[in-house]
């Protein structure tokens, strides 16, 4: 009796310690996911105190139910879920995961250390996210995106379209369509803008055949002329307006549900049964990479495994992609929604428009489709980026196929720039593994 | 001696009744119910002193669209207001149950806090102080007091002597928030950016002379309303906007606090060094006579001279600065 006594105990310790471990951050379901999730985004807590606990989870209540409420979401809502994590802070307004004030010139109101991302991830393991919306306790109506995390002052809770327009970048990839007033005067001189909201070609536009209402005025992305935008009104271009229909059209591109991958090669049949065998779980391996675009450096910052379809895309919302091959073939193959090198920020921004906003290295997302981190510790993936050519394919869908020729093209249409190895995606499974924190 | 027990008990009485009135000489007798009530207004509002309330009421006024031309035809000011949102911050709301994701618009509605009397709040406090010499800013302005001076909030009518608040500025304008008791301040700016940050103010002909200071966007008004509720009483209300929200402190905060955010159609989203915030042209709308487009005093961007390297831009978005008349 003792004995049983002693090992109830023991797992009752357990269990208690794992719960220790997780419960801190109180996480509250307030949207819940369903099978069809592929978007769960958190709303992490960053300089509130336990005594300014029902602050945050009124703004993030709020939040999350203005993306509800807007048109595209709501339209969209199984697709979605939202869950509020609350990691105290000791002190009222100083960051737990590396948020500071900027101490000198920078793209946005907030500076955050090298490893705010890592952090970010680290606090949140076990809670699903493909976006985190940090609110920060500060008394001031800011924010500013970069990596996986969007961060809002808490005064951005009383503006409800800042969300939507912000998952608008993160999902589609949409450009900014606003601009300054006369007489600032910014010519547009970049990459040409041919998949976007925004067009820089010779007229007409990608949507004229498609939207015949559009306007195409001058300015988009901050810039005042050498480009045009379809609709002035526009969640992108106008607070409290809703998608126009060319902005409508790429994001309902972004969520179609990416295909399966290709079967790896190596793949061994155990055994034939007489019986269908039941459908596998679903098991998504989501990876935080750091990818330096300067020096080709890749490291990986972050690995979960998910019980949920992936958010990736083959739908041409960016010009950065990435190849998963598994002993040297290609399985799968999807687009960076917009320029992840990019800072964004409403507020605080640099004083050209967006050519000074950014930074050569960037935590990417990448998903691995029907993949568990058990299956990998034995598998050849690896992971290469890929630069696209603007011109090339233009609003084509990055197939496998599709990337192998633009690689062959000549010249190429595809360039590599960075290739996190299967030995680097290993030893980062491995060490996943080792300190997984049980839920 | 024995003294009596008689004795004993009248002075105990004594003393009793000289401590019963005297207990307020120690410590607050004054047991009048009262809620702190905290408004932070955010937005290109008009902060007007009406002359015929004789100094002691400020209005935050909701600008009207405007769409201005000069003698030639030509646009001098364009603006699209989009509403005047108001929220409740903090407080569990009596009546009604709800409030809209995007808060109320109130944007044609006069709002007023009941009940207000002289126990619990005294008269209008909205100090506008002379503006310091150049570079005309707050002393500290990573300092929230520094910020308090309604000075702040930069004012239009100050540099025209011959064009002052219209008398018929209440047509000008879509609606307001009546103050009259309790303190009004200015607050820092809702961009870190601005709070650091400066603007002149001028014209392409030099006159009137131009000048250099800080502005910001957000204003903080205190009163204390008897009672455990306070009700905020909207004329004119209509659609989902109730004629009156009633309000109580909750058990957190203990106080009802309100966010009025104004918004207004194509904010300049960023506006580069040297660039006009253009939509300031309409609180010149309420001068009389308005003065000739070529004269406004438009706020120009300066940057932000404290940092190295931080010119930067100036963000106001939906929430452009007020401006301050009749003061």
């Amino acid at each position: 009796m003792r004995l049983v006594l002693a090992a109830a105990a023991v797992v009752g310790a357990a269990v208690l310690g794992a719960r220790a471990i997780v419960d801190p951050l109180n996480p509250h379901v307030l949207l819940a996911p369903t099978a069809a999730t592929r978007f769960p985004i958190v709303i992490l807590a960053d300089g509130f105190t336990p005594d300014e606990e029902s602050d945050f989870d009124s703004a993030a209540a709020t939040i999350a139910a203005q993306v509800q409420a807007a048109s595209f979401y709501s339209a969209n809502i199984g697709l979605f879920s939202f869950t509020s994590a609350f990691n105290a802070a000791a002190t009222s307004g100083v960051s737990t995961v590396g948020f500071h004030d900027p101490t000198g010139a920078t793209e946005c109101a907030i500076d955050w250390d090298p490893s705010t991302s890592a952090t970010i991830d680290a606090v949140l393991t076990g809670v699903a996210h493909f976006r985190v919306i940090v609110i920060g306790n500060r008394d001031y109506h800011f924010g500013c995106a970069y990596d996986q995390w969007i961060y809002l002052a808490q005064e951005a809770q009383f503006y409800p379209d800042v969300i939507p327009h912000e998952l608008g970048h993160a999902i589609g990839g949409l450009k900014d369509e606003y601009f300054p007033d006369p007489p600032a005067s910014f010519a547009y001189s970049g990459p040409a803008l041919v998949n976007e909201n925004c067009w820089s070609g010779a007229p007409p536009p990608w949507w004229q055949a498609a939207f015949m209402t559009a306007t195409n005025a001058p300015g988009c992305m901050g810039y005042t002329a050498g480009v045009v935008h379809a609709y002035d009104d526009c969640r992108m271009k106008r607070l409290t307006s809703d998608f126009c229909l060319v902005c409508l059209s790429l994001m309902n591109k972004a969520i179609a549900p990416p295909p399966p991958p290709a079967a790896p090669t190596n793949i061994r049949i155990i055994k034939a049964s007489m019986q269908p065998p039941p459908p596998p779980p679903v098991a998504t391996v989501r990876l935080l990479v750091r990818v330096n675009a300067a020096t080709s450096d890749v490291a990986v910052t972050s690995v979960s495994e998910e019980s949920r379809l992936p958010a990736s895309t083959r739908a041409r919302v960016g010009d950065i992609a990435y190849e998963i091959t598994d002993g040297g073939q290609t399985i799968d193959t999807a687009v960076v929604p917009g320029d992840p090198f990019e800072v964004r920020s409403y507020a605080g921004s640099p004083a050209a428009p967006h050519t000074a906003a950014r930074r050569d290295s960037a935590n990417v997302v990448v998903y691995l489709q029907q993949a568990t981190l058990a299956a990998l510790r034995s598998r050849d993936v690896a992971i290469t980026f890929y630069r696209l050519s603007p011109t090339a394919r233009p609003r084509q869908d990055v197939t496998p196929d599709a990337l192998g020729a633009m690689k062959t093209a000549t010249p190429p249409q595809a360039t590599s720039f960075a290739t996190l190895t299967a030995d680097a995606l290993r030893r980062a499974v491995e060490t996943a593994i080792a300190t997984r924190r049980p839920i | 001696m024995r003294v009596p027990t008689w004795v004993i008990a009248a002075v105990l009485l004594v003393l009793g009744v000289l401590g019963w009135f005297s207990r307020c000489a120690f410590q607050n007798c004054d047991r009048t119910v009262k809620t702190r009530l905290t408004l932070d207004a955010e937005g290109g509002f008009a902060y007007v002193k009406p002359p015929a309330a004789g100094g002691g009421e400020v209005d935050i006024a909701f600008l009207k669209d405007v769409h201005a031309t000069d003698a030639a035809g030509e646009h001098t000011c364009d603006v699209h207001q989009l509403g005047v949102r108001l929220f409740i911050a903090s407080g569990v709301l009596v009546q009604p149950a709800t409030q809209p994701l995007a808060g109320w618009d109130v944007a044609n509605t006069t709002i007023t806090f009941t009940p207000l009397d002289a126990k619990t709040s005294g008269p209008l406090i909205a100090f506008r102080g002379q503006p310091p010499p150049s570079p005309n800013q707050p002393a500290d302005v990573n300092n929230d007091v520094s910020w308090q001076d309604l000075v702040w909030v930069a004012s239009v009518d100050n540099s025209y002597s011959a064009n002052k608040l219209s008398s018929t500025w209440l047509d000008k304008v879509s609606g307001r928030v009546q103050l009259t008791r309790g303190v009004l301040l200015a607050h820092h700016p809702t961009d870190p950016l601005v709070q650091k940050g400066t603007w002149e103010l001028k014209n392409a002909r030099g006159n009137p002379p131009s000048f250099t200071q800080a502005m910001t966007d957000a204003t903080e008004y205190t009163v204390d309303v008897p009672g455990d509720t306070v009700t905020i009483t909207l004329a004119n209300a209509s659609g989902q906007t109730p004629s009156s929200i009633v309000v109580k402190a909750d058990s957190v905060h203990h106080e009802v606090k309100l966010k009025l955010v104004g918004v207004h159609d194509d904010p300049p989203s960023t506006i580069p060094v040297d660039a006009p915030l253009t939509h300031y042209c309409a609180f010149f709308q309420l001068l009389d006579p308005v003065p000739d487009a070529t004269a406004w005093l438009m706020p120009h961007w300066k940057g932000d001279a404290l940092t190295p390297g931080g010119m930067g831009q100036a963000s106001p978005g939906g929430v452009c600065p007020g401006d301050a008349m009749g003061f």
